[in-house]
């Protein structure tokens, strides 16, 4: 096991590079000009010679490069260019946010998506199974920031039950709205999922045998179909989590949460260098622990896979 | 025997993720600051002492020498002080300065000091202090884009290209007296003083706390900075010291809100005091009973305009800049996008300043002259013009209707939306754009800051002047705006140099904004003041029942 890890650990350092190195690239290649933004209207030329000389943005491209990734090898982010914040400070302040929002999200998708998808895959065909997922359906095609702005209004501004938005003291009701609102949508390809899967499942021949040897309905179920059943949908509960915890932007921004998702697209706008580059490198590594988690699991719930 | 094992080992996977998301949850947030002082719930109605507010962005750091947005620049004010401020009108009035003398040649100012201010720290204020912050801006080593508020101090541009190691017109003859000589007569210099960059700060903190002095600010202002979280809202508690007038309020409470329907929800849950009403719910407040007896109309120093390249074909041609402004039905159009929240425009300085001219009618909406004058020019079959517009906002409002009756003069425009910075750089100094639609708000409430930045030969696009503007009639009356100390002369030069830079159409002026603001009925004593950083929120309180 730990050599399955460290191996893939190992795997991950060439991603990560070609991440920071896309990640610069695409910064080097859009339009538009940091130090504007810094310098405000009506600075000298000298001063935004100066500012450009002292942020680097003077250097050669490639050199400019080998001295974030001899810097970032060394441990040091750097500090954002419009803020002066150390970049490592405000992911460690802002990545709690975003894994709170996440857990929660990832906690409501899977309780509906694979509750709905189970219940559906035994009513097959019914008219519970058509109105659950035509429900789905309908929430789906909803856009998220009307679905948002929607729970809002009813359960903080007229019911007055949940905070309207904001991390307030960081505890859980803050995130109770927009982690079921991220979590609904995120359920819709769950629960399509588990059922299409649970229906291939129940028409095998073992669990006819399940049934004919006379296990009650609730075992056959969740013991003989859903366990296998779960082997599949695993990877793609593993998709979700690993999305969850790079940042949820749309999410974030309309339930005000300061979560990593923001803070990456927010540096973006502002074209905030040392932010852009620490954020896609931490997302990245986020990413890719999530995935070597997801594969463990995957190897726990199912005999074939071996790990180590 | 091998599968009940995996199973536990799921099991023991899935406990582990279960008690890691609990202590996630559980976490309290990794900033430094008072539990709930920022909380989201419903305001307890009787908590009448704190004023919660919403930033559209989180400020940067409270650095004088680096505060360059609006933002920036308004919760500066809080803090600090300077010699002189902006009041209600915008008019120049004393502040850590009681008075101040100009000389004979308008070269040398003598500012006397309060006595007995103090900084949040305890620190006495003396002279040297503002010695010290007017240095610290102009110092090359601190780097602030400011400088230029300061550089008319004699030997200013020296210091700052480290040819002298202080700024000799930057004096403090006595603890009370500042005494600041000039390169050349500069009229409006005491405005300049008012803005953000000439606040004064606490020399003790600002060595203490080198590059993160902007997170713990020092100054002298009616307000104490108590906590500031990082993404989420920042704290401030009344300064009893305080050396104004003290603020009605014990504690202002802002939180960063950049979503604009947020805002608004957080509003009607009751957790805002004011909200700035935008193009998505003016008509919705306006016409509902609950609010519309609680909205503020304030004209803005501001405005919005479509600014020509006057440097590159074919826009180089007055006809054709002419043409342009003859064809666009700006009353139709702004009647029907932004009702009761504008002023057309016929130039460029807004009503509310000396120089500002009422009765100018500009150019009259004329489509058929307006065909008759690009035919003159040359083009008889039209032309095409790129129009370059930021993403989000009035903008695309604003521009769709100026295609359309372009249109029908024969000019097709062709809109290009960019995202803010692509667009600085499309339009910016390095770009060439036929026409950009941008605006321009005070800095100070001078005419001048409507006519020298945007029209001034010598201005790059940076500075103001996106219309690439040169004409020496301008700039010879701008010479002498600078010079003229008597506000009533002034005033006749600002608006025969505003008539002189029309006369050649460098733009479509649209119109001057007017901001609107509605109120929970509990506020009292608000008003949105003309220059961004004037409000010191000292005059605002709530109180419960009855109407404003």
């Amino acid at each position: 096991m730990t050599a399955f890890v460290a191996r893939r650990l190992l795997a991950a350092v060439p991603v990560l590079l070609a991440v920071s190195l896309a990640t610069f690239a695409l910064l080097y290649l859009v339009p538009g000009d940091p130090v504007k933004t810094l310098v405000g209207e009506r600075a000298s030329p000298e001063t935004i010679a100066n500012i450009r000389r002292d942020l680097g943005l003077d250097l050669p491209v490639v050199q400019r490069y080998l001295t974030w990734l001899g810097r970032t090898l060394r441990g040091d982010l750097g500090r954002s260019w419009t803020t002066g914040r150390p970049v490592a400070a405000s992911l460690a302040v802002r990545f709690p946010v975003t894994l709170r929002l996440a857990l929660v999200a990832f906690a409501v998708s899977v309780t509906v998506g694979l509750g709905v998808g189970v219940f559906s895959a035994t009513r097959h065909n019914s008219a519970a199974d058509h109105g659950v997922r035509f429900l789905l359906l309908l929430t789906g095609a909803v856009p998220v920031f009307v679905m948002a702005t929607a729970a809002m209004y009813v359960f903080g501004v007229r019911l007055h039950w949940l905070p309207v938005s904001g991390l307030g003291d960081g505890s859980l009701r803050h995130f109770i709205l927009p982690g079921a609102v991220l979590g609904l949508y995120l359920s819709i390809y769950q629960a399509r999922m588990t059922r299409s899967v649970m229906l291939e499942v129940i028409r095998q021949d073992y669990i006819r045998t399940a049934r004919a040897k006379g296990l009650p309905e609730r075992v056959v179920i969740w013991r003989h179909a859903f366990r296998n059943a779960l082997v599949t949908v695993i990877t793609l509960l593993g998709g979700s989590l690993s999305n969850l915890l790079v940042g949820s932007v749309l999410t974030e921004t309309i339930f005000n949460l300061p979560g990593v998702g923001r803070f990456t697209v927010d540096a973006a706008y502002a074209r905030d260098f040392p932010v852009v580059m620490g954020c896609f490198l931490f997302q990245a590594v986020v990413f890719v622990s999530a995935n070597v988690l997801v594969d463990i699991g995957y190897a726990l719930a199912d005999p074939r896979v071996r790990v180590g | 025997m091998r599968r009940p094992r995996r199973w536990r080992h799921l099991a023991a996977l899935l406990l582990v993720a279960a008690t890691l998301s609990g202590v996630a949850l559980g976490l309290r947030p990794a900033a430094p600051g008072r539990t709930g002082a920022v909380e989201a719930g419903r305001r307890p109605r009787h908590d009448l002492t704190t004023w919660h507010g919403a930033l559209s962005y989180e400020p940067g750091p409270l650095d004088p020498a680096r505060a360059v947005t609006v933002t920036d620049g308004a919760v500066c004010a809080l803090v600090y002080s300077g010699l002189v401020r902006f009041d209600a009108e915008g008019e120049v009035v004393p502040d850590l300065a009681t008075s101040w003398e100009v000389s004979g040649d308008g070269l040398v100012y003598t500012f006397r000091l309060r006595r007995g201010v103090r900084f949040h720290d305890g620190a006495r204020l003396t002279a040297d202090d503002v010695v010290f912050s007017f240095t610290r801006i102009l110092d090359p080593k601190v780097g602030s884009s400011r400088a230029w508020v300061l550089d008319a101090i004699d030997g200013a541009v020296e210091f700052m290209a480290g040819r002298a190691s202080s700024v000799r017109g930057l004096q403090a003859p006595d603890p009370d007296t500042v005494r600041l000589t000039l390169a050349r007569p500069l009229a409006h210099f005491p405005a300049l003083l008012a803005m953000p960059a000439a606040c004064v700060v606490s020399p003790g903190a600002v060595t203490r706390w080198g590059p993160d002095f902007g997170y713990h600010p020092v100054g002298t202002g009616p307000w104490i900075l108590e906590s500031w979280r990082e993404g989420v809202g920042m704290r401030f508690e009344a300064n009893p010291d305080y050396f104004g007038e003290p603020p009605r309020l014990g504690h202002l409470d802002y939180r960063f809100i950049p979503d604009a329907a947020t805002r608004q929800a957080e509003f009607e849950a009751g957790n805002l005091e004011v909200l700035a009403l935008g193009e998505e719910n003016a008509a919705y407040f306006a016409s509902n009973p609950r609010w519309s007896g609680h909205i503020v109309r304030s004209p803005e120093l501001a405005v919005i305009y479509v600014a020509l390249n006057c440097a590159k074909p074919p826009l180089d041609s007055v006809l054709v800049r002419r043409a342009l402004n003859h064809a666009i039905d700006r009353q139709a159009i702004f009647e029907a996008i932004r009702p009761g929240r504008y002023v057309l425009a016929a130039g460029s300085v807004p009503p509310g300043l000396a120089g500002h001219q009422p009765d100018w009618p500009g150019y009259a909406y004329d489509p058929s002259l307006a065909r008759t004058l690009l035919a003159e020019a040359g083009y008889p079959e039209g032309l095409s013009l790129d129009l370059y517009i930021r993403a989000g906002g009035m903008s695309v409002f604003c521009a769709e209707p100026i295609q359309a009756e372009l249109a029908r003069v024969g000019v097709r425009v062709r809109i290009v939306q960019l995202e803010t910075q692509a667009f600085f750089a499309a339009t910016g100094d390095a770009g060439n754009p036929d026409m950009g639609l941008l605006s321009w708000v005070a800095d100070y409430a001078d005419p001048e800051n409507f006519l020298f930045p945007l029209f001034f030969s010598g201005n790059p696009p940076s500075a103001g002047n996106n219309a690439r503007f040169g004409n020496p009639t301008a700039d010879r009356l701008m010479a002498e705006i600078h010079r003229e100390p008597d506000p009533a002369r002034r005033a006749v030069l600002c608006q025969a140099a505003e008539r002189v830079v029309f006369e050649q159409a460098p733009w479509i002026p649209l119109f001057f904004p007017v901001s609107l603001v509605v109120c929970q009925p509990e506020v009292r004593g608000f008003r949105v003041w003309p220059v961004y950083n004037g409000n010191k929120m000292t005059e605002v309180w709530l109180e419960e029942g009855g109407g404003r």
